[in-house]
């Protein structure tokens, strides 16, 4: 069966966190709930797991598709034109390992990057938000199916929300959501 | 040390987000006049094509006037973003929190300015494609990468999108308060199209926590190694004078002490400009002048081994380079100039606590710095080109023109208008950043003091 | 951030936590058997006093010694000093056991003596004194280092008076109540400790910048003709430094192994900290090598070649590789991986690898110099010297003073405690644990 979002908007962090308490003890998983903030708390600060990810893959996984490239470039490169300056090498270790550097950091800063914005699930489009957030209010939203909305919105009214928004809008009339 | 800020998210925003959405007059008037300065220094460009390189005066056997000490000093200043942003991250220092968005932003320009100097001083720039592009067009010629001067390419390019994209990275929470808080619906679609659909949650935030440590750890080997690479345009050479083997470590110090000396210019006009007391504190600028202490230390130190290192064999071109260094031409009063305004006058006066403090006093000192530091890149480049090979004879000795002047101040004016654009368009601080510095700061009481504290995770 | 040890945030100001010095009995079967091979080292550095002269060549190898002692225990206290600078909290359990090391490196400056007696003229070579000749190099190198040395065992000694100042100073004798500043806790006292350490600590950071130097350039560089590197010292030093924080972490290591006294204040904050500065010198070490490598390679310069090729690619390509690997290849693939950073006995594994690498470096970079014959006129050098390779006197020598090294630091360690418990003290009253809503979280004062 789909599942729906609620937003429960907080004023305090110690309601959401209440919130979040409430919510597992109903039985919602982990992986259903989030939370929302425009100022970055402390892991742990309202009772959620922690974050699994694999961002520090990245920057491995784009060095070495950097320095492949930049190893693939420099070689043909000189090789294309194979002329002897100076007495060296035409392939030379000295000469290209700069420009070998550089091919792998910026792998690595790509990578990276990308794996930022996969990891953080961006573009984010579809979840629900409140402008409200970002005046310091504490977001908490659960994804239920129809049957337990109920008892979502129940929870997370006994936790002290200021408001309860679902797609449609405000369930207690206290304000108009905003998609992010 | 620590003065823990203790606004409202609303206070902070309102703050931060002023300039972008109210407009002073001063903006316009300090924007006209320094697009005129860079539509001259413009004029003087396509003057240049046309009349070719003597207009800026160069001729055998100094080629490198003004344009590569410029570009030398750009990538100078450029250093102090990543040197200030990166290190004062991984070391989780609080006081960054206000600088590290300006410092960025610096870089950026700075980057750019200097990148531009090396294209005009090629003298026909649409060539430089041929050598620099990492594509055979239709010659049948690669760049040759055996190059310091393709490997400036590189390193430049490398460090202007990674910096470029850490920015953006860091940028993401302040779109998204800038797409909450924009009440124009176009500012709205573009921070809304630019903030990705950003939202806050738990994971964006903890992945945002990680992102910073993990680029900063990335971003400063690169940091490192552009300034080690364009030490090596000079030093990789056997002209007398520049062959040292201490010139990358040599730059790469002497780009931190004026970077971050531009840095905390720039923060003490910031502060001025767009009127952010309490957010940019003598904490923050005392905290900056004990790191350029021991960054100015050091710079002297490696100048030392400089200077020490180049009579160290006795070469007589060696020697003659240095003599020109200090006695030839204007040097008898430059070279005071640089070593008096590089360390002898700032950093005495930064070991005095209330100078450190003193907005006024950091303003000057630090300013003096990077007009000591212009002069020292100076001092690297031409007499080393005077004195290059005793054979060769000279078409005219080299005199500074009024056009090399206009184009240097046309590279000012650029990076300062570069830099009023964007706090024009985006926070000039770390929004989220600053929200998270005052939700983490506390005091502890210990006795009858309450001490400044902060909590970590 | 990786938290600190429990036992360090539950250190009680009142009454006092004090630290005892190490207990380990004369009988102790390591403590003996160092001791035995200390007074071996002393023996053959008198005997090679005695025998050798002002023989150049036979002091090569026990200036490698000398150097490799500046790299690894005369640098290890400026861990000490730059935590206490940036009010690091992760390094106080490590300070005073880093300060000490600074006894055992005094000691090498017998060694340094007898080599600097050795140095030839500096007529008709390159050197840095240019035209100038009084004292130089001897007398300015030994008063430079000397200099460095005092500084560092007083920084050290000045730490420790809180900690040995135990009991009613004012009933101690007139000599160590003078030695222990008439200690009574004063905030006066406090205040002069904090700032005579932050002062002496930068006293130390410049003589042994200008130190390292003089005396790599009078007994490294101005030894081979054409070899002319001015970020050699800079080298020198930042392999030092990495020398010295893998000296830390072995230290670090065994006394959490073996002193129970320390054993519970150790942990993964120490080794995440330490395995970061360690994985920072090493990219550093590398850095200041190609500086120099690339600018060699590119100029082709005859005089420059020859000496490289004595240095790194022909004559002592073997030390070379040895000390390459040990500094550089090993402990970049092993501590660019954070599991490898967050385990104390992997560092040590990876640091004991270090501080061997460092000592090939050493001899690659001084044994040469000191046994080269033509020291006159500016190179190239022609023909290549050949390669000198340590006889048993030698192998003595050098297995006589690291155990020399060793035994000292025992010894001091007994009677100042290898913790410090003043900056315990002030690391638990800075720092607590506490709650954030429902996460745990540390709080951390920042006075000044």
């Amino acid at each position: 069966m789909a599942k729906r979002e609620l937003l429960g908007l907080y004023e305090e962090a110690n309601e959401a966190g209440d919130a979040v308490e409430g919510l597992r003890d109903a039985g919602f998983p982990d992986t259903d709930v989030e939370i929302l903030s425009s100022t970055p708390y402390p892991e742990g600060a309202f009772g959620e797991p922690k974050v699994e990810h694999r961002l520090y893959t990245f920057p491995f996984a784009g060095a070495a598709i950097g320095m492949t490239a930049g190893i693939f470039w420099l070689v043909s490169a000189q090789m294309s034109l194979p002329l002897i300056t100076g007495g060296k090498p035409i392939v030379a270790v000295p000469a290209v390992f700069q420009i070998l550097y550089e091919g792998t950091m910026i792998g690595a800063v790509l990578f990276t990057v990308l794996g930022v914005i996969f990891e953080s699930r961006l573009p984010d489009g579809i979840g629900l938000y409140d402008k409200r957030i970002v005046d310091g209010y504490i977001g908490v939203t659960i994804r239920a199916s129809e049957d337990d909305l109920l008892r979502a919105r129940e929870t997370l009214e006994r936790a002290g929300a200021i408001d309860i928004i679902n797609n449609e809008g405000s369930i207690m009339g206290a304000g108009t959501p905003q998609g992010a | 040390m620590q003065e823990p800020p203790s606004y409202d998210v609303k206070t902070i925003d309102r703050r931060l987000f002023d300039f972008m959405l109210h407009t002073p007059k001063w903006f316009f008037t300090t924007s006209a006049g320094l697009l005129t300065v860079f539509g001259a220094g413009f004029v003087v460009f396509i003057s240049m094509l046309y009349f070719g390189l003597q207009f800026l005066g160069y001729s055998h056997p100094v080629y490198w006037g003004f344009l590569i000490v410029n570009f030398v000093f750009w990538i100078g200043i450029s250093h102090a973003g990543v040197f200030v942003s990166a290190v004062l991250r991984l070391t989780q220092a609080e006081f960054r929190r206000p600088v590290t968005r300006a410092a960025e932003v610096v870089t950026i320009f700075s980057l750019q300015a200097a990148v531009l100097f090396p294209l005009i001083h090629s003298g026909r720039p649409w060539r430089t494609a041929y050598w620099a592009f990492p594509y055979d067009f239709i010659r049948g010629m690669w760049p040759n990468p055996r190059s310091p001067l393709v490997w400036d390419p590189s390193a430049i390019f490398t460090y202007l999108i990674s910096t470029i994209l850490f920015v953006y990275v860091a940028l993401l929470p302040d779109l998204a308060l800038a797409r909450d808080r924009a009440e124009d619906p176009v500012r709205r679609w573009v921070f809304t199209v630019l903030a990705l659909g950003f939202r806050g949650t738990s994971r964006q935030w903890r992945i945002q926590a990680i992102a910073g440590i993990l680029l900063s750890a990335i971003i400063l080997p690169i940091f490192v190694s552009v300034h080690s690479i364009v030490s090596w345009d000079f030093a990789v050479t056997s002209v007398p004078g520049w062959h040292n083997t201490v010139f990358a470590p040599y730059f790469v110090i002497g780009a931190v002490h004026s970077g971050v000396s531009a840095v905390v210019t720039a923060m003490i006009v910031m502060k001025w400009a767009f009127k952010l007391d309490g957010y940019i504190t003598a904490d923050h600028i005392d905290a900056l002048a004990r790191v350029l202490i021991a960054v100015a230390t050091g710079w002297l130190f490696l100048l030392f081994l400089d200077f020490s290192f180049g009579l160290y064999g006795e070469e007589s071109a060696e020697v003659d380079t240095w003599m020109q260094r200090i006695y030839g031409g204007a040097w008898p009063v430059l070279a005071p100039i640089f070593i008096i305004t590089s360390y002898i006058i700032p950093v005495p006066l930064w070991l005095i606590k209330s100078v450190r403090r003193s907005f006024g006093w950091m303003f000057v000192t630090t300013i003096l710095v990077n007009i000591g530091m212009w002069l020292e890149r100076y001092m690297l480049v031409i007499p080393a080109l005077e004195r290059k090979s005793s054979l060769t004879f000279t078409y005219s000795e080299y005199i500074p023109s009024i056009s090399e002047g206009i184009l240097v101040l046309a590279s000012f004016a650029f990076v300062i208008v570069g830099v009023l654009a964007f706090c024009k368009v985006l926070p000039v601080m770390p929004a989220a950043d600053i929200r998270e510095g005052a939700l983490l700061s506390t005091e502890l009481k210990i006795g009858r003091r309450s001490v400044p504290a902060t909590l970590r995770e | 951030m990786a938290s600190p040890e429990p036992a360090a945030l539950a250190i009680k100001l009142r009454p006092s936590w004090k630290p005892k010095g190490l207990q380990v009995s004369n009988s102790n079967v390591v403590f003996a058997g160092l001791g035995l091979l200390a007074a071996l080292g002393l023996v053959m550095l008198i005997l090679r006093i005695v025998s050798s002269g002002d023989d150049r060549a036979s002091w090569a190898y026990p200036t490698a010694f000398f150097m490799w002692t500046l790299s690894t225990f005369a640098t290890a206290p400026l861990v000490a000093y730059v935590t206490r600078l940036t009010r690091g909290y992760w390094g106080y359990p490590i300070r005073r056991l880093a300060a000490l090391w600074s006894i055992p490196a005094l000691f090498s400056y017998l060694i340094l003596l007898p080599s600097l007696a050795t140095l030839p003229s500096l007529d008709g070579r390159a050197s840095l004194w240019f035209g100038f000749r009084f004292g130089v190099p001897g007398f300015a190198d030994a008063l430079t280092i000397g200099f460095m040395f005092v500084t560092g065992a007083a920084l050290m000694w000045l730490t420790s008076i809180p900690d040995l100042a135990s009991g009613d100073v004012r009933l101690k004798s007139p000599i160590t109540r003078s030695l222990l500043m008439n200690w009574r806790g004063t905030t006066k006292q406090w205040l002069l400790i904090r700032s005579a350490s932050k002062y002496l600590g930068a006293f130390y950071v410049m003589l042994l910048a200008i130190g390292t130097t003089q005396v790599t350039t009078d007994m490294g560089q101005s030894l081979i003709p054409g070899w002319r590197s001015g970020i050699f010292p800079l080298y020198h030093i930042v392999t030092g430094f990495q020398a010295g924080v893998a000296v830390i972490i072995v230290t670090t290591y065994l006394l959490q192994k073996f002193s129970p006294n320390i054993r519970p204040f150790i942990g993964q904050e120490q080794a995440v900290n330490l395995g970061r500065l360690l994985l920072a010198f090493t990219l550093l070490d590398f850095y200041f090598f190609w500086a120099d490598y690339v600018l060699i390679w590119y100029a082709g310069l005859p005089s420059e070649i020859a000496a490289m090729q004595v240095l790194i690619a022909d004559v002592y390509r073997i030390p070379f590789i040895a000390g390459a690997f040990g500094i550089f290849v090993i402990p970049f693939f092993a501590i660019i991986f954070n599991p490898v950073r967050r385990r104390l006995w992997a560092l040590a594994l990876i640091s004991t690898i270090i501080i061997i690498g460092n000592f090939f470096d050493r001899v690659r970079l001084f044994v040469p110099a000191m046994s080269n014959e033509k020291v006159f006129g500016h190179g190239p050098l022609s023909p290549l010297p050949g390669v000198v390779w340590p006889n048993v006197s030698d192998i003595l020598f050098i297995v006589g003073w690291a155990a020399l090294m060793a035994f000292v630091y025992l010894a001091v360690a007994r009677r100042i405690p290898a913790i410090s418990g003043w900056e315990m003290r002030e690391g638990a009253m800075l720092r607590q644990e506490t709650h954030f809503e429902r996460g745990h979280i540390m709080l951390l004062a920042k006075p000044e």
